[in-house]
């Protein structure tokens, strides 16, 4: 394992549906603001390979997290669990060293309290 | 339910490639058929290129498609080369490549062979 | 390349050295395999970028690229334009002159006007989904994510509003279907007469109004996050029922068909892309769905709520006046053959229909960008040329259908009713016996309703917008292909209602109820997709080619009227597209099992 201090970047590829639930879940739980969803289409190889058109199942959501290297594994752990990556079709998550990364702080809105 | 354990994957590599819209296919098609297992591709608009072309820019699509594929070390070299012939990247303007390393990776594994592997270390 | 002295050393290894015994060293067979096969050579890109740096004058040096470079670039962007487009068109075009010189046994007339017309609906297809890739949907997209942010919830209704009226206005389908009444006769169907010649101005209104309350609704939908299938089945069951209670009474039931086809026709080419894009934008700035598709529905919504509008103003005209005073008013009335002006005479009317349905809508939105939003059009340049693309395009592809597509289909059409009837025009006819006539024309009408919405425009940018959304998860060609194969099945269940003379309302509500109980079971996306799909066939290329048919078949067997086909050809789609996307749960479901079992098999052998 690498010993560097480099911020970490972590990418699950999970079926569409609990992506924006799960940034919510970072915000509200670890306060990671960091975070960010995107569309995607997986074309793995347990896709049936007639369906090449209509295929629902293909849809999935790519969930990118940055973090400070100290808290890389215990976030890791955090979303291993909450997706559900250990059971058959749920995706794959895996994690990156970054080179640099900038910060990111939401302003607080006049007249309201921090929103959950 | 907490693990105590999470078995993680190493000696893996992601490689990146980004091409015009309608061709991911192909190209995933190829890198499939060199051995890598999986590929997640998205939509995503680019520019650079265009305005270097000339009055031939009009011809390359803005919108482009961005392929995700994670390979082992051992083999992504050769599926970079595969994928590098079928997108025709020697040609301006039919996208770009590259490989980045990847610390670690989850998925699940099949109890099974998880045992098998743990048992070959 | 590396030198090859760690190999060496293994072979050398294995020689008997006099020192001791054999010392084998170790190399991985990937890296062996590695320096075999891997030809790279490494170009530092810090290099590459200073070559490329732009002059003192910032300007950056052109790319130098060889002739098979130009021909790669150049070959996938015309190409593929130009060959969806025949792909979509000449399906279509041959089949209707094979048919009509196989099976009709009739030369086609003006042949050469015929191909050109083709031409030009190719030609003018290709500008004009590229004008609203470029520029019409892009523009509504972005007024529909602004439009949220800078106006109240009111506001935006009423633009929504104010929206589907417009849009029926300058799209007005609807003169095809008087086209279609003008053969009606005021002794067998009094109603029917009455409604298309003395209230049309209604019949619109009565549309438009049915058109922008769909999209309040569906504008409710995306803001509240609402599923779209309690929403149709609020809007069926007015419909069903009305239709139900007047299938009862003989001069209410005639009236079915028109009302179910005048939902049938709402949303055209134009008002397609541009009530999607808009639905889209709104949906994804304000709105609370998480799944991309969650701006669709609009566009099901104004194929299903005109539907009970009509039936209301039917039931109105029927408490309003009786049949023996029409028939007694049109008997006293001698209609007059008006002189048809200039501007109703193609190829003015093809131009002047293309410039009345873009410009108004266009105006429209520029004056809520303007007022509402208060910003300039950003891309002006860009927008303005997809604009026009898209209007130069929209007539091209009008002409092209007068002259080729539809002379076409209005000679084999109308002389489809030859395989079974007698037709003066035709010598010799019926051509064949009974049986085997009637079957010929079905599966003519089956391959017209494939063919013909293979080609519809509107189809064409839904599947886009689909791909687009669903990141090609969906395939566009695949989904045309579904409804396709939807519209031929419900096109042929529309022919033979009329030659047999099948009341609407038995096969209409049966449909629905088939459609909605597959509703239940599909998941939203595809319930989103599906009842989209349906409001979007039956456009320019379909509705007068299935009305050349039905008029013909009509007089053939004496029909009191020809309405419905439109109808049914709609349910058709519905049914075919969530019935593929349970049949693809299931085929996943059934994969996935046989997996687990496959791996459970194994986990067995070895434990």
């Amino acid at each position: 394992m690498t010993s560097d201090k480099r911020s970490r970047l972590i990418t699950c590829i999970i079926p569409k549906g609990n992506g924006l639930q799960t940034l919510e879940k970072l915000k509200s739980e670890l306060g990671l603001l960091r975070a960010h969803v995107h569309l995607a289409r997986g074309t793995a190889s347990n896709a049936p390979k007639a369906l090449h058109g209509l295929v629902e199942h293909a849809e999935k959501e790519t969930l990118e997290v940055i973090t400070d290297y100290a808290d890389a594994d215990a976030i890791f752990a955090f979303l291993f669990e909450s997706l559900h990556i250990s059971e058959p079709y749920n995706g794959i998550m895996y994690m990156q060293p970054l080179g640099r990364s900038t910060g990111y702080e939401l302003s607080e809105l006049p007249g309201t309290a921090d929103p959950v | 339910m907490k693990y105590n354990e999470i078995a993680v994957l190493t000696d893996i590599a992601l490689i990146t490639c980004i091409v015009q819209r309608g061709k991911a296919d192909d190209i995933v098609r190829a890198a499939q058929a060199a051995g890598a297992s999986g590929a997640t591709v998205h939509f995503a608009r680019g520019s650079g290129i265009r305005e270097r072309l000339g009055i031939l820019g009009v011809a390359v699509e803005v919108e482009k498609e961005v392929i995700s594929i994670l390979a082992s070390t051992d083999h992504v070299d050769h599926i970079f080369e595969v994928m590098h012939k079928a997108a025709q990247l020697d040609t301006p303007g039919m996208g770009l490549m590259y490989v980045t390393p990847v610390e670690k990776a989850a998925t699940h594994i099949p109890p099974e062979v998880l045992e098998r592997l743990r048992g070959k270390k | 390349m590396p030198d090859t002295s760690d190999k060496s050393e293994a072979v050398d290894g294995a020689h008997v050295s006099n020192s001791g015994p054999l010392k084998l060293k170790k190399i991985r067979f990937s890296a062996f395999q590695h320096e075999l096969n891997v030809q790279q050579r490494p170009v530092s890109y810090n290099g590459v970028i200073s070559a490329i740096a732009p002059d003192k004058k910032r300007r950056r040096k052109r790319v130098k690229l060889r002739g098979i470079d130009m021909f790669r670039l150049l070959r996938p962007y015309v190409q593929v334009r130009f060959s969806d487009q025949v792909k979509a068109v000449l399906p279509l075009a041959i089949y209707l002159n094979l048919f009509q010189i196989l099976i009709l046994r009739q030369n086609i007339s003006e042949p050469w006007v015929v191909m050109l017309g083709l031409i030009a609906i190719i030609a003018g297809l290709m500008m004009f989904m590229e004008g609203l890739k470029h520029g019409l949907m892009p523009f509504s997209e972005s007024i529909g994510a602004i439009l949220p942010a800078k106006s109240p919830l009111p506001v935006v209704l009423l633009v929504a509003m104010l929206l589907g009226i417009v849009v029926t206005l300058a799209e007005p389908a609807i003169g095809a279907l008087q086209i279609a009444g003008a053969m009606i006769q005021p002794e067998s169907a009094p109603y029917l007469y009455e409604i298309l010649n003395h209230w049309s101005g209604m019949l619109v209104f009565v549309i438009g109004l049915g058109v922008g309350l769909a999209a309040v609704a569906g504008t409710l939908r995306f803001l509240y996050g609402l599923s779209l299938k309690p929403l149709i089945c609020l809007a069926l069951l007015p419909a069903l029922f009305l239709s139900w209670q007047m299938a009862g009474d003989p001069y209410l039931a005639e009236m079915i068909g028109l009302a179910w086809d005048c939902g049938a026709v709402t949303t055209g080419p134009v008002t397609v892309p541009l009530v999607l894009a808009l639905g889209i934008g709104i949906a994804g700035a304000a709105g609370k769905g998480g799944s991309p598709l969650s701006g669709f529905g609009i566009v099901t919504l104004a194929s299903l709520f005109p539907v009970t509008g009509v039936l209301l103003l039917a039931n109105h005209v029927a408490a309003v006046t009786s049949p023996d005073e029409i028939i007694a008013a049109a008997q006293a009335t001698t209609r007059l053959v008006s002189e048809i002006s200039w501007y109703e005479q193609s190829p003015m009317q093809e131009i002047l229909a293309g410039l009345r349905a873009i410009l108004p809508l266009v105006g429209f939105l520029l004056l809520v960008l303007y007022y509402l939003i208060g910003e300039k059009l950003r891309n002006a340049s860009v927008t303005i040329y997809g604009i026009s693309l898209c209007l130069i395009g929209m007539i091209v592809f009008s002409l092209g259908l007068t002259y080729g597509l539809t002379n076409l289909g209005s000679q084999s059409g109308s002389l489809v009713p030859a395989t079974f009837s007698h037709i003066d025009s035709v010598t010799d006819s019926p051509l064949y016996l009974f049986g085997i006539g009637i079957t010929v024309t079905a599966l003519f009408a089956w391959f017209l309703g494939f063919g013909a919405t293979l080609a519809e425009p509107a189809l064409n940018t839904l599947g886009m917008t689909v791909e687009n959304l669903t990141q090609g998860a969906f395939r566009k060609s695949t989904l045309i292909y579904a409804v396709s194969i939807g519209v031929g099945l419900g096109l042929t269940a529309g022919v033979l209602k009329v030659v047999f003379a099948w009341p609407l309302a038995w096969m209409l509500i049966p449909g629905y109820l088939l459609a909605a109980v597959l509703t239940l079971f599909s998941s939203e996306e595809f319930v989103n997709i599906a009842w989209d799909s349906a409001g979007v066939t039956t456009g320019p290329v379909t509705v007068p080619l299935v009305l050349a048919m039905g008029v013909g078949l009509g007089d053939a067997v004496s029909a009191m009227e020809g309405f419905g086909i439109l109808a049914m050809a709609s349910i058709g789609p519905i049914l075919s597209v969530l019935a593929t996307g349970l049949w693809i749960k299931w085929s996943v479901y059934r994969k996935r099992a046989n997996e687990d079992i496959q791996t459970s098999l194994a986990a067995g052998e070895t434990s």
